[in-house]
């Protein structure tokens, strides 16, 4: 019981490296594209740093019995915190609620919905944000774009049902 | 020499079943869901517990021997969870793939999207869920700012400073 505590407690400690690894390279090349590699390397640094730690423990401290159940629980405590960091991360990259908030608080004033769709993030309006949403889909081959046309690949196609599929079960609505 | 117990992971995987249950239900009675989080979060809350008490009823086995094991596996499993939701939810990557598959020929011109996806449709369907949620705040046709919504636009600008966003959205 012991080790599995020491497990979890050593991922919440080791977490504070996540966000300051991403930060110190962000900062060391300020880039869209380093933004992204940051973040991985945010991430391979804490899972590094935990495994380290708790190697270890085991190494200075020599149980006779290695109660598995503490790798588990480490891990999933290490996880839960990389899946909420990729949240926040990704919310501040490509929230459409939060940047049309932001929007607004930089115009100091109520819009309306024609003035929030041109303003949108800092003036390049949403035509600029479905084309980096097309983009990315691209970049991940669930899409193909040609001449204006957008076409649909199977990886794509599966998301695409799985998410109507998932929206019926749940009666979601439309979504987006 | 290892030793490992597995009714902690059954019962974190018991505990996902009994709220991805209960949220079908829940979610294919009720009509409005602007308190989505919270509730899944209630939901996600309440299996957990059920499941520990029938699990200390029925198995006998003690809340305090498996806590530990069991409840940082199921926060893994509801947060990943949790993620799939919102992100089927509010994507508008998912939201065109999603329209793209609807359409005959699986192949749609841009401008298409459009028509299926307007502009907005898009920023509004967001801002009346802002409204509901107490983000926004709607006058004369006009969205304005509450003041919990002016602190996160501040924090955020804040973090896009500290990792060097140069834009969002």
């Amino acid at each position: 019981m012991e080790q599995v505590k020491i497990a979890v407690f050593l991922a919440i400690i080791c977490a504070v490296f996540l966000p300051l690894v991403h930060i110190i390279v962000s900062k060391i090349s300020p880039n869209s594209n380093t933004n992204n590699k940051a973040l991985i390397y945010g991430i391979a640094s804490y899972i590094l740093i935990w495994c380290s730690t708790i190697s270890l423990y085991l190494f200075f401290i020599r149980p006779q019995i290695i109660n598995f159940n503490g790798f588990i629980s480490g891990f999933s405590t290490v996880s839960f915190i990389i899946l909420g960091y990729l949240e926040f991360s990704s919310l501040m990259d490509r929230g459409f609620s939060l940047r049309l908030i932001i929007e607004i608080y930089l115009k100091n004033k109520p819009l309306t919905v024609e003035e929030l769709t041109s303003v949108y993030s800092d003036g390049k309006g949403l035509n600029w944000m479905i084309s980096k949403r097309l983009n990315s889909m691209t970049k991940l081959n669930v899409i193909s774009v040609d001449n204006n046309l957008i076409s649909i690949k199977a990886l794509g196609i599966l998301i695409g049902k799985c998410s109507l599929r998932f929206k019926k079960i749940v009666k979601m609505g439309k979504g987006g | 020499m290892f030793t490992f117990s597995l009714s902690p992971l059954i019962i974190s995987f018991l505990s996902l079943i009994c709220f991805l249950i209960l949220h079908i239900i829940l979610w294919n009675i009720l009509e409005y869901k602007g308190y989505g989080i919270y509730l899944l979060l209630l939901l996600a809350s309440i299996s957990y517990i059920v499941t520990c008490v029938l699990s200390y009823y029925i198995c006998e086995i003690s809340f305090c021997l498996h806590f530990w094991s069991s409840f940082p596996v199921y926060c893994f499993l509801s947060m990943f969870y949790f993620l799939f939701y919102f992100g089927m939810d509010r994507s508008v990557s998912i939201r065109i793939l999603g329209e793209i598959v609807k359409s005959t020929n699986r192949c749609i011109p841009k401008d298409k999207i459009l028509e299926m996806y307007s502009y907005e449709e898009m920023v509004e369907s967001r801002m009346n869920s802002l409204t509901q949620a107490n983000w926004v705040y709607k006058c004369d046709n006009k969205f304005g700012l509450t003041r919990k919504a002016r602190f996160i636009a501040k924090i955020t600008l804040c973090c896009f400073r500290i990792y060097n966003k140069q834009t969002s959205g």
